[in-house]
């Protein structure tokens, strides 16, 4: 490398005296660009080499977002990652896991440089994260094209990552699908005898799926969705859109809201005189936790939802949760702290039926899909073979608990629901993921 | 100093140290540039391809603003452009990658020269709001748009060269890209199309009855700049396999802008620099400091408040003139000429040379402390 340092600079120099300047320039630059052609032949290829391997210290990074507009949520996985650790030993067959955290800022572009820090600069060989479906698109495309790194994804819901769009090594432990909560419910409407329903979603993917997912099972049994309303993300006012719904002409609402934009939707509902008069079922996030415990007010007490958690369900492994993470953390925990402690709880089962060897990242993905959890804060979980999180889905009601907490009480619960619902995979699989478009509706043909 | 000075004074450097000094500088910079991935970790270099990505994207906005005084903030929406044009033919329509960056990049010209079309009559605030709005309508239909552009998702899989396929193939890439981009450039800045820009700069007004057609000139730089975003947005889509509303956000073009400020608005390494800093302060220091967001916003009032010409313009003022001036001091003294010519000579060829250390002139020179620096330049 110095001699051709050398060598370009006595060219240059030799160059600088004959020519005129802006042939020099020119000169200059190819001599130099010659030479660091040739330095890099005679090197070779960078040396990166990572471990990972079946013994001592494990790398895992997590990819939660701390900063940017979901960053209580993103704080909540976080919390629940360290929870499981700090509950149970960060030694799992005999090798230390340490754990790295970077912040996505609920950005897909600073998620991919995150993923790529992580894998790159503290070695990991397992990620864990992220929040957004936007982000999961990117972390997966990153995982598709470096089979060596594993991923685990506990929260990132979009219905394809475990349907049309499934990358092998990005495995959903603890995770869920947007619309697996939601077919239930279409279900659990025609049960009620609801005929004509409204929907309200959200105005992106997130929401499609919501309202996709009610609207297939619930046209299917025979109910019919007579309007779709679609709110932008970051809704204030949703006046506009609830003043659409005549109490005379609807048997029900189906409603799916997120982030602040949930408080938003149930001061309306309770300001317009809707609560009481119309039937309303919402969806997983519209009463999820790290919303219910700023709320002061009763605008949610009584809302029936449909969620793959429930912080109030009566059962060891939830309370067990529940209580530590109040205890560490002076709150109630949402669904995100009980999916990344859950995903503690995957990786530590798989890793002790490996002995702790991941030096084969195949047998380790082969491993995380094999994982049963017989009982965690969600519930019992197992995956399909189509990577799908098989797993209860409650419908839970708003309550005021003795602490003056809200909660979500389980009122039923529906046991290992599939991704596909009662539908056969291969034919749910034809119709296109549940867009703006396409809700599935009146969805398998008869 | 005149435009026609100062475009003289890139082309006519004495011999001796201090014609060499840029040259020395020139060819350390190229030779740690090519030397980098052997020096530092595989996370670093990538940050030195994206460094060099947004730098090019920053010296899109930084022509325009820096040379032209159009100050735009819809060119993240040209970037956008051309990287969803390249992941929608390369993943969509199985285009083969060549072609399908050849039609990103027509796209790209195609929807520069139409925004450009709705400028040409508009000045200061009005083209900023209107370059804001046409960030805005394509981010729009990045975001809303589901079957075109994938909406909130994004598209992802996008290809990479054969060729390029391992971390410091894809930095050697964007960095002989970059290089050819910024050569032209600044070879752009110093021809008569460049000259006038800085004539619309000045007095847009006094150039039309000079006979300047002063819409056509704006048209066709906006357009140039906006082609420059465009090959950014194909680095960056390639690069990241993945392009998403968030890259096409305003805010990415204010982390643009952000970025010429930083460096020097008006300087070819400026944006560089800047990136590099922005970069690095995102993605390394946001690992260990929460509120890297505050330190971000601290450096850029601190650089505003005391280096107002930027990180490059403050280090050609204070660091590299003065060395130049002293080196050309002692070559003057060795060729036995009149001390006090030879010394104001190099001052003259120092301020473009450091600045633009690929060889382009720097605009914003006009007000260097010279006289102040006299006793220095001096002593040897």
């Amino acid at each position: 490398m110095t001699a051709s340092t050398e060598a370009g600079r006595r060219a240059m120099s030799i160059a600088h005296e004959r020519l005129t300047r802006g042939a020099t320039l020119r000169v200059g630059l190819t001599i130099a660009a010659a030479g660091a052609a040739l330095a890099i032949a005679a090197c070779g290829a960078p040396n990166d080499s990572g471990g990972g391997g079946s013994k001592g210290t494990l790398n895992v990074g997590t990819l939660f977002p701390t900063s940017g507009t979901v960053a209580a949520s993103g704080t909540d996985m976080l919390h629940g990652w360290q929870l499981w650790w700090k509950l149970n030993g960060s030694t799992v067959a005999g090798r230390k896991i340490v754990s790295r955290q970077e912040d996505t800022a609920g950005d897909p572009t600073v998620t991919l440089s995150k993923a790529r820090k992580l894998v790159q600069q503290s070695q990991s060989k397992i990620v864990v994260g992220p929040l957004l479906a936007n982000e999961g698109y990117a972390l997966a495309g990153y995982l598709k094209q470096n089979s060596g790194v594993v991923g685990l994804n506990p929260v990132a819901s979009s219905d394809d990552l475990s349907q049309r769009k499934r990358v092998s090594n990005y495995v959903r432990a603890g995770g869920w699908q947007s619309s697996t909560p939601a077919q239930p419910a279409g279900d659990w409407a025609a049960d009620q005898g609801w005929k004509r329903v409204i929907t309200l979603c959200n105005d992106y993917a997130f929401g499609y799926e919501n309202c996709g997912g009610f609207t297939n099972t619930f046209t299917d049994r025979g109910g019919k969705v007579i309007k779709q309303l679609y709110a932008p993300l970051g809704t204030s006012d949703y006046s506009s859109y609830l003043s659409q719904i005549d109490p005379k002409k609807v048997d029900g609402v189906f409603v799916e809201t997120v982030g602040a934009d949930s408080p938003n939707f149930l001061k309306a509902w309770s300001d317009l005189g809707l609560k009481g008069k119309v039937p309303l079922i919402a969806n997983e996030t519209t009463t999820e936790q790290s919303l219910l415990r700023n709320v002061k007010n009763s605008d949610p007490v009584g809302l029936e939802t449909f969620g793959h958690f429930a912080e109030g369900r009566q059962s060891p492994a939830t309370q067990k949760f529940v209580d530590a993470f109040r205890k560490a953390y002076g709150q109630m925990p949402s669904y995100y702290a009980c999916a990344t402690y859950t995903a503690g709880q995957w990786l530590t089962t798989a890793l002790k039926q490996l002995k702790g060897d991941i030096s084969d990242p195949k047998k380790l993905v082969a491993t995380l899909n094999a994982v049963k959890l017989k009982d965690s804060c969600f519930g019992p979980l197992s995956l399909d073979r189509y990577g799908g999180s098989v797993g209860n889905v409650y419908l839970r009601k708003v309550v005021r608990n003795e602490r003056g907490d809200l909660v979500n009480q389980v009122v039923k619960t529906y046991p290992n629901v599939s991704q596909f619902w009662h539908y056969n995979p291969q034919q749910f699989l034809a119709q296109p993921v549940y867009s703006r478009q396409y809700q599935g509706a009146n969805w398998p043909p008869r | 100093m005149t435009i026609s000075g100062r475009g003289r004074s890139a082309g006519a450097a004495p011999a001796g140290w201090a014609g060499r000094a840029r040259w020395i500088a020139l060819a350390a910079v190229v030779v740690v540039l090519a030397a980098l991935p052997y020096l530092v970790s595989s996370f670093a270099v990538n940050l030195a391809t994206q460094a060099l990505v947004f730098g090019l994207f920053a010296l899109s906005i930084n022509v325009l603003a820096g040379y032209g005084g159009m100050i735009s903030l819809g060119q993240a929406g040209l970037l956008g452009v051309a990287g969803y044009a390249l992941a929608i033919l390369s993943t969509r329509h199985g285009w083969p990658l060549g072609a399908a960056i050849a039609g990103a990049l027509v796209l790209c010209i195609l929807a520069a020269a139409f925004f450009g079309l709705l400028l040409v009559r508009a000045r200061g605030t009005y083209f900023v709001m209107i370059t804001l709005a046409q960030g805005m309508v394509v981010w729009g239909i990045a975001q809303r748009w589901q079957e075109l552009t994938g909406g909130e998702n994004g598209i992802t899989g996008v290809p990479k060269p054969a060729f390029a396929q391992e971390y410091w193939e894809y930095y050697y890439l964007a960095l002989v890209v970059v290089a050819v981009c910024t050569l032209l450039i600044a070879r752009l800045v110093r021809s008569p199309l460049g000259l006038s820009l800085k004539g619309i700069r000045e007095a847009e007004d006094r150039l039309a009855p000079l006979g300047y057609d002063v819409a056509r000139h704006k048209l066709l730089s906006f357009t140039i700049a906006g082609f420059f975003a465009g090959v950014a947005g194909v680095l960056l889509a390639m690069y990241n396999s993945f392009i998403g509303p968030s890259d096409v956000f305003f805010l990415t073009s204010a982390e643009g802008l952000l970025m010429s400020i930083l460096g020097g608005v008006g300087t070819l390494a400026g944006a560089f620099v800047g990136a590099g800093i922005v970069i690095f302060i995102e993605q390394e220091v946001s690992s260990w400091l929460a509120r890297w967001q505050t330190l971000l916003g601290v450096v850029f009032v601190l650089v505003v408040l005391f280096a107002p010409d930027g990180i490059v313009g403050a280090w050609t003022r204070y660091a590299w003139a003065p060395l130049l001036r002293r080196l050309g001091a002692r070559d003057a003294a060795r060729a036995a000429e009149t001390a006090t010519s030879a010394a104001s000579a190099s001052v003259v060829t120092g301020d473009g040379a450091g600045t633009a250390r690929l060889g382009a002139p720097v605009p914003d020179a006009d007000d260097e402390p010279r006289t102040t620096r006299r006793e220095e330049a001096a002593s040897p």
